[in-house]
């Protein structure tokens, strides 16, 4: 792997991550886990620790990818990478969108593409799922009840959810 | 200059403590726009809207909406990076300490405790995502056509979304010539 090869595909996720932080993770899941770069385990334990710590997903996600693969400036640059896109875009598009954003046709567009990107997003939970299955058959009381618990205070507790990653940690360091 | 100042701070203090990405921000920035009078209230459903039509992470799509109506490109840019900074700095700690700490017994029972928590995050996220994107039940269908592509393998995910946008946007195109 080389620094361009990183650079181009983090161009391409960031241009193609439209709906936010789990096509991300559905996209950079196929750029890595699938060729084998990484394990589907470290890929998960990215998510948990971007997940944990403040700022959107994907931003973390990327960062993290870029440390992981070429250090202190491999995160910068693939942050970057993943901006240039949606910032250009956002240049271009603001001039169009001004003039036109009554416009029924694109808010066609964008419940079109907004049932595609679904699909995607589906494949993230359902490999996830898959995942937490393998858990729930070998500790099946802990994983449960951490998933009750967790689903029970999420209403109460949904813009702080680095509490109910905190109540994960301690059940996992206890149980598992 | 203090505009450029007051923009950099706002969305640097966002990404420091701000948990869960778009959710939970976009209440966060429409009150810190609102007040510095960087947007009307009245405008920031547009705002949203073109935050979500434009690629990558919503939250920052909207520092960047916000930085380029205050200030023009060098605005976008300065409101980007603040929000993006301390995220980028953490990570890039925890990504050099963990490397050592992966290999302990104790962290890894703890992340796969977390895991869990994220999965049942994710899957709430995916259920709201889902009453938005199925608004028709013959939409139903084109989601699990891309789902088993990915899922089989047969295109990759990214080209999935290439190809949705350009038939898309095509179709629509071709729609609205041919009902003038």
């Amino acid at each position: 792997m080389n620094l361009l090869w990183l650079i181009l595909q983090f161009l391409w996720v960031g241009s193609l991550t439209f709906g936010g932080g789990l096509v991300a993770v559905s996209l950079l899941f196929d750029v890595f886990v699938t060729p084998g770069l990484l394990t589907e385990e470290f890929y998960y334990q990215m998510i948990t620790i971007a997940e944990s710590t403040p700022g959107p997903i994907a931003i973390n996600l990327a960062t993290y990818l870029g440390v992981d693969q070429f250090g202190l400036l491999g995160g910068v640059i693939t942050t970057i990478s993943f901006l240039i896109p949606s910032m250009m875009l956002i240049w271009l598009l603001y001039p169009i969108y001004r003039r036109h954003h009554h416009s029924p046709y694109i808010q066609a567009v964008m419940s079109g593409l907004r049932v595609m990107i679904f699909g995607v997003i589906l494949i993230a939970i359902v490999r996830m799922g898959l995942t937490v299955i393998d858990e729930v058959i070998d500790l099946p009381i802990a994983s449960l009840s951490l998933m009750i618990v967790t689903g029970l205070l999420l209403p109460t507790l949904k813009n702080r959810p680095y509490i109910l990653l905190m109540i994960g940690a301690v059940f996992g360091v206890l149980f598992f | 200059m203090k505009t450029l100042r007051t923009l950099f701070l706002e969305f640097f203090k966002l990404g420091l403590i701000t948990f869960g990405g778009g959710i939970a921000m976009l209440p966060i920035i429409k009150n810190i726009a609102v007040r510095h009078q960087w947007i009307k209230e009245s405008e920031w459903e547009e705002v949203v809207t073109l935050s979500q039509l434009a690629p990558g992470a919503i939250a920052v799509n909207c520092a960047n909406f916000i930085g380029y109506r205050v200030k023009g490109r060098i605005g976008s840019v300065i409101a980007m990076l603040g929000m993006v900074i301390p995220p980028m700095v953490i990570i890039t700690i925890l990504a050099i300490g963990f490397e050592s700490l992966l290999e302990h017994p104790q962290v890894v029972a703890a992340l796969r405790g977390m895991l869990i928590v994220v999965f049942v995050l994710f899957f709430q996220a995916v259920i709201s995502l889902g009453k938005l994107a199925w608004q028709k039940w013959w939409m139903v269908p084109f989601s699990l056509i891309s789902f088993g592509l990915v899922y089989f393998q047969i295109l990759s995910p990214g080209y999935i979304l290439f190809i949705s946008l350009l038939v898309i946007v095509g179709y629509v195109w071709l729609s609205r010539r041919t009902s003038r």
